[in-house]
């Protein structure tokens, strides 16, 4: 199983905040499929945006895909936006705390908990 | 609970690496691991394989990877065997994650997190080969625990560990 990676239009508010829906695999193969997706992404955005990832079918994170949302965190932080991971399971949601990468990919239990603490 | 052994031969290709999981979670399932147990063991043994793959071997030639796993006294050991050059893993300095999120390199992640999902990790250089041990103790209720000694299965003298 890949990554599958898709903006969820209906959640998502332009110019505000993109909800990216994550399902399958964040492995070194799927680091490679968010990196240029969230890359082109951020590229269509005409001003910075906060990008939170709706992730309750993404299955396995590792240390490709935590360095590919870290990277991309760094470079929304530069225009003073923030990366979040959502609905994410306790088991992926610990990872991203041991690694220490939690002030870096921001983890909510659900989207709207993500959408109420960043909005501006 | 018995001891069971099982082994896997991965060649140095990173396609390899859904064979590492499968392998993985059929033990996994085999010996009843909780999904935490599994998990923890891909993500761990992902990471020293793709690093055998692309800085042991360098991506040349085909070589042997060799994974033994089983569970013994309550815990689960992994012995991850290769003839690359020789080289600790866990030599390396410790990712430092109390630095700044700006500043900290990211570099290390794979073997901090290898490290922190288990409960010992060794390396050994024998008769050629790189030799890393992995222990995780089963965190079911009532698990009788004890860290049993590392994995002792020298490829040369138990070439019936080597099937695929």
């Amino acid at each position: 199983m890949s990554l599958h990676i898709a903006i969820d239009p209906t959640e998502s508010e332009p110019g505000s905040r993109l909800v990216v829906c994550l399902e399958g695999l964040l492995n070194s193969q799927g680091a490679e499929t968010a990196h240029h997706y969230l890359r082109i992404l951020l590229d269509q955005q005409t001003k910075p945006v906060h990008v939170l990832l709706e992730g309750s079918k993404l299955t396995y994170l590792n240390s490709s895909g935590l360095r590919t949302l870290s990277q991309f965190s760094r470079e929304l932080r530069k225009s003073g936006k923030r990366l979040a991971l959502c609905c994410a399971s306790e088991q992926l949601t610990d990872l991203v705390e041991v690694a220490g990468l939690s002030t870096l990919i921001l983890m909510y239990p659900s989207v709207d908990e993500a959408r109420q603490a960043l909005v501006h | 609970m018995p001891e069971t052994r099982e082994t896997l031969t991965l060649r140095n290709k990173i396609a390899e690496l859904e064979r590492l999981s499968d392998f993985i979670a059929e033990f996994g399932d085999r010996n009843g691991l909780a999904q935490k147990d599994v998990f923890a063991f891909t993500l761990s043994l992902e990471e020293l394989v793709t690093n055998i793959i692309n800085y042991g071997y360098r991506g040349e030639g085909e070589h042997p990877i060799i994974l033994t796993m089983l569970v013994e006294d309550g815990t689960v050991c992994a012995l991850l065997e290769d003839q690359a050059p020789a080289f600790d893993p866990f030599a390396r300095e410790e990712v430092d994650i109390t630095l700044g999120v700006e500043d900290r390199p990211i570099g290390g992640l794979g073997i901090h997190l290898c490290k922190k999902m288990m409960d010992h990790v060794s390396y050994d250089h024998t008769g050629g080969f790189n030799r890393v041990h992995l222990h995780r103790m089963l965190r079911g209720p009532g698990t009788t625990v004890a860290v049993p000694d590392p994995i002792d299965t020298p490829l040369e003298s138990n070439p019936q560990h080597h099937q695929t």
